[in-house]
């Protein structure tokens, strides 16, 4: 049996908190669970190790499509499936699951084992919407588990080794030899520790006790408590949102519920929203932006700060944000700092990375240039001078990134990806005159339309959506754009260099709309237009 | 005229002896096939008429989840109050019970003097309720009449206990390890076997043997997990003694033999030594999904042919040659069913929990046995069905041949059986019962708006107990006919408590179903004997 898969099976088998009693009698081992949208709260889009996954690994075969499941669900305009959320370590001998929702009001949890689908629920509709390309309706965020600040990222622990069978036999009336039977014995050597990138070391404090639920927004704007297990409401519902709002990707921390809200819809007001469900006041809390529409989702600081990115003014009048990346205090939402110019017109959500001790907030522009800005303080005393700005692209398309990536290198090396229309350009983060600065580092092969890439070990795994791109300023339907969209391809690069080691060919037969893309242990899951899951990864002897 | 009257006696008793159909071991024989041979009053015409015959309440205390095991039954025991069919019934905390099988009556009873404390304080939990928990076995001595009782204490002590009154026929001896769990006792050409699982009382899983002549323990450490099938350890003609490990990986280049069949045989020095094993192909599959084997195989004969069936959570059974047990790899077998239930390969509340039969019926053809939990499987079909089971069910299987290989092939899938477990066949007739029992062991999830689960008031034991004991409902027994899988009788709601890793017997016309509750319940037919 392949050394690699061995190891899989046995981290993927044991559990960070064994929350039932087995028939086992084993170790704790476990790995980072890409636990919300884009891995953690400062949206990376990185898992820092993996078993089965590696650069090496990848060069050789046996990456292969293990399942793919289609879900019931029915797209809106293009909105079809989010990317999934993973509980792969709840215990050992558990189910490895997949939370995602799906436009058609629905949660789904799908076995990352099998493909089998565990539970679904149908929530019911808070009422019909017009929906319009900007206000598809339905689910428009992606589920999340509770997540910390930090990635907390599990110590292997190593299986304990056991020596070989053996037997004994005692002395008449002895009983079973107690030699044999000892407790403790010397014979136990911890397996050795998986490889990981290097990079500041992340959190490995032992995982804080997080409720095992799982939260998905409803489009009548209820916050869901589900149970990973049942799908059922472990909490009653609460009303977070106005119905019919384009929510982003939720994430929860401390203890609140966060997203934004963006293009007015459902006449709901461009914002980022708290549910604070401690103490069970259940309290909202609202920021306006009074300016722009959020870039996506936020992200957080090591500190708790959120950041939010605007673009560009939808509102009437000078007040509020627009064109900024704005830091609010986390649990107030009140103002801390921002960053604007007019020139940025952010749209994709903000990352916040790290280079040496300093953390750096980094979104994209419409442009397609990546400003940094220190998260200490984001504009300087201006509010207008950002770290660095990298060169905006040459392409002239109206493709919009779906977000960015960044991640470490064995080196220590931070850097960040954005896709282009038709690549994906990584650039190394390294420090001009004190400042960091974005370098050039690699660029992909072509593809069409790629989403922004997913980090494994020092793999980046890429999806080229196949999207088709209307002409900038040109108006297609929904419907139109999808006829003329073709099927989607992942490729898996090396982080280091952006040389292709795998991709996965003419396997998935449609299209891809936003960043359905996300990793289990040793998996890469891809959620297509229509409604079909694949799962990517090395075989399991199921049968 | 003296003579005459002895042969006359003599010719009685071998008539008696061979009408007489006795239970000394857990699953019948010592291969575990859970086939009464014997059996003759039973027939699939009469079964119909079966009715409870009594019940009795024997002084056992639970531990955990776990009360009474299924008595074994000595046919005809010379007591002070004549010859009787004496049930041996044992009882979780260290008790058992000698029961006249005609009345209930309780003829005897013994509490073993464990020492202090054999946990040294150590809790108990679900897995691991402390107590004795190996199903004893019985064997006739050399005066007619005369059988002992081969009990192993919650100490490790092996106990030997006259079947007539419950006295010590000798001294305890040490066997196992003090708090373990050891499972149902064997006893093959004078060495008992047993084996162990759990790592209850922190102690390693083993195949453990006990030879009465020498007084010497041997014990096989497989590596793997525990080895908790219940009915314990089958053992061949030739002393091949075989089961199945749990959870941990299978990794045969270090001898880690963990989710395979085990086979080991005594040496020259009574000490046991590897033999052979049989891993599946998805070995691995199954430990990280937790479907460890977790049913006694069972040893049996067909047509010149050894075979070892067996199967585990995940829902399949395997088909194995006990002379060439996983093939030059150790990783083939002969056959392997579909699934047959547990489509979403869980861990718990699903799967093959139960002990499997089998047997060969008039014609010669032989007959395999299985009951699962849980919901049929989607793709799984048999020619003759009594509905789809959604709680659990029979499926039984003809052992024949196929253009010259050995398969099991479906015939027969029995109504809906909630929580079917063990089978024994008798007669024509196969005996199983749905436990009643709530079997799951995770995900247990309540909705905001849910009432919560009534507890019961149930002292010292786990909240995973506690749970479960108060979700569990009622056993239901079930006679089937064993060529179609026909329903012939049932007990309805007659048995009002639940069991848990018990199991049922069969002898002379009576079913016997131990409960949760303490309660021996005796179903059966009566006879002019």
């Amino acid at each position: 049996m392949n050394r690699l898969v061995m190891r899989a099976l046995t981290v993927a088998a044991c559990g960070v908190c064994a929350t039932v009693v087995s028939h086992g009698q084993i170790g704790k081992i476990t790995q980072q669970d890409w636990v919300t949208s884009r891995a953690d709260a400062q949206r990376t889009s990185w898992i820092r190790g993996d078993v089965v996954i590696s650069p090496d690994s990848m060069q050789k075969p046996g990456f292969v499509l293990q399942w793919k499941t289609m879900l019931d669900n029915q797209p809106r305009q293009l909105n079809s499936l989010r990317p999934g959320v993973v509980i792969g370590n709840l215990g050992f001998g558990s189910k490895p699951l997949s939370f995602v929702t799906g436009s058609a009001n629905r949660v789904f949890a799908v076995d990352n084992d099998t493909g089998g689908v565990f539970w679904q629920r149908t929530f019911e509709s808070g009422g019909g919407s017009a929906s319009t390309p900007q206000c598809p309706g339905g689910i428009t965020s992606a589920a999340t588990r509770p997540t910390t600040s930090v990635p907390t990222i599990p110590v292997w622990r190593g299986m304990q080794e056991r020596p070989a069978y053996s037997s004994g036999v005692g002395a008449p009336g002895e009983g079973v030899p107690v030699y044999l039977m000892g407790r403790g014995r010397a014979a136990t050597v911890s397996a050795p520790a998986p490889a990981r990138a290097a990079g500041p070391a992340p959190a490995a404090a032992p995982a804080p006790t997080l409720p095992q639920v799982v939260y998905a927004l409803s489009s009548d704007g209820q916050l869901h408590t589900l149970g990973p297990y049942s799908g059922k409401d472990l909490a009653r519902p609460v009303i977070f949102l106005p119905q019919n709002a384009h929510a982003s990707d939720l994430i929860a921390l401390n203890n609140v519920v966060y997203t934004t809200t963006m293009n007015g819809c459902g006449s709901v007001p461009d914002a980022v929203w708290a549910l604070d469900l401690g103490g069970g006041s259940n309290a909202v809390k609202t920021w306006r932006t009074e300016g722009g529409s959020p870039a996506g989702a936020p992200a957080f600081g090591s500190d708790g700060t959120l950041y939010v990115s605007l673009g560009a003014r939808t509102t009437a009048g000078n007040g509020g944000y627009a064109n900024a990346i704005v830091a609010l205090d986390p649990r107030e939402l009140t103002v801390k700092d921002w960053f604007t110019l007019p020139s940025a017109e952010f749209v994709t959500g903000p990352i916040v990375l790290k280079t040496g001790t300093r953390e750096v907030v980094a979104a994209a522009t419409r442009d397609g240039s990546i400003v940094l800005l220190d998260a200490r303080s984001l504009g300087g005393p201006t509010h207008g001078t950002a770290l660095s700005r990298s060169a905006a692209s040459s392409e002239r398309t109206g493709f919009v990134p779906s977000g960015l990536t960044t991640w470490v290198d064995s080196t220590g090396t931070p850097w960040v990806a954005i896709p282009t229309a038709t690549t994906i350009t990584a650039m190394k983060v390294a420090s001009v005159s004190g400042a960091p600065t974005l370098q050039a580092g690699w660029t992909s092969r072509p593809m069409r339309a790629p989403l922004s890439p997913v980090i494994v070990n020092g793999v980046a795994f890429v999806v080229s959506s196949g999207e088709f791109l209307p002409p900038a300023g040109a108006t297609v339907s929904a419907a139109d754009r999808a006829r003329q969209s073709v099927a989607a391809v992942l490729y898996a690069l090396d982080a280091g260099t952006g040389r292709e080691l795998w991709s996965s060919g003419s396997t998935i037969t449609s299209f891809v709309y936003g960043p359905a893309v996300w990793p289990g242990i040793g998996q890469i899951h891809v959620a297509a237009y229509d409604n079909t899951v694949y799962a990517f990864g090395f075989p399991i002897e199921r049968y | 005229m003296r003579t005459h009257a002895a042969a006359a006696a003599i010719v009685l008793a071998l008539v008696v002896r061979v009408w007489g159909a006795e239970y000394l071991t857990a699953g019948v024989d010592p291969q575990r096939t859970g086939w009464i041979k014997d059996e003759k009053v039973f027939t699939p015409r009469n079964v119909s008429g079966m009715k409870l015959l009594w019940k009795t309440r024997l002084e056992s205390t639970p531990r955990e989840m776990h009360n009474l095991f299924p008595p074994l039954v000595a046919e005809r025991v010379s007591t002070a109050r004549g010859t009787r069919q004496i049930l041996v019934v044992p009882g979780v905390s260290d008790d058992l019970f000698g029961v006249d099988a005609q009345s209930g009556e309780m003829f005897w009873s013994r509490h073993f003097d464990s020492v202090a404390d054999p946990a040294n304080g150590a809790p108990p939990n679900t897995l691991c309720p402390g107590g004795q928990t190996a199903i004893p076995v019985l064997a006739p001595d050399s005066t007619p009449g005369s059988y002992t009782a081969y009990a192993l204490s919650w100490d490790g002590r092996l106990r030997h206990i006259n079947v007539s009154d419950g006295t010590d026929a000798s001294p305890p001896e040490k066997f196992a390890p003090p708090n373990a769990k050891p499972y149902a006792l064997n006893l093959v050409n004078g060495v008992i076997y047993t084996t162990l699982a759990q790592g209850c009382g922190g102690w390693p899983n083993a195949f453990l043997s006990y030879d009465l002549a020498t007084k010497k323990t041997s014990a096989f450490l497989p590596q793997g997990g525990g080895l908790w099938g219940r009915r314990g350890a089958p053992v061949d003609a030739e002393g091949r003694v075989y089961m199945g490990t749990g959870d941990n990986p299978y990794i045969p280049e270090r001898k880690n033999l963990g989710n395979a069949i085990v086979g080991v045989k005594l040496d020259g020095n009574q000490q046991l030594q590897y033999e052979s094993h049989y891993a599946p192909k998805n070995a691995n599959w199954l430990f990280k999904r937790d479907l460890d084997i977790n049913v006694s195989p069972l040893a049996f004969d067909h047509r010149g042919r050894k075979f070892l069936i067996a199967t585990s959570k995940e829902c399949r059974v395997w088909l194995l040659d006990r002379d060439n047990l996983g093939g030059a790899d150790n990783r083939t077998e002969l056959h392997r069913t579909p699934l047959i239930c547990n489509d979403d390969q869980m861990l718990d509340a699903a799967g093959v929990w139960g002990s499997m039969a089998a047997w060969q019926d008039a014609n010669g053809t032989a007959w395999v046995l299985v009951p699962f939990w849980g919901p049929v499987s989607r793709t799984f079909h048999a020619p003759i069905e009594y509905g789809r089971p959604i709680h659990g069910g029979v499926a039984a299987f003809k052992l024949e041949q196929q253009k010259g290989a050995w398969t099991l092939t479906p015939a027969w899938l029995s109504r809906d059986i909630d929580m079917a477990e063990e089978v024994l066949v008798a007669n024509g007739v196969v005996f199983t019962y749905g436990s009643g029992e709530d079997t799951r062991q995770q995900g247990i999830e309540r909705a905001f708006d849910e009432p919560p689960p009534t507890l019961l008031p149930v002292k010292g034991v786990t909240a995973q107990s506690v749970r479960r004991i108060s979700a569990s409902t009622h056993a239901t027994l079930y006679a089937l006919d064993a060529l179609t899988g026909k329903e012939l009788w049932s007990s309805g709601n007659q048995i009002t408590s639940f069991n848990h890793f018990s199991g049922l017997t069969v002898a002379n016309g009576r079913v016997y179903l131990p409960t949760y509750d303490g309660y021996l319940y005796c179903f059966g037919v009566e006879t002019a004997r």
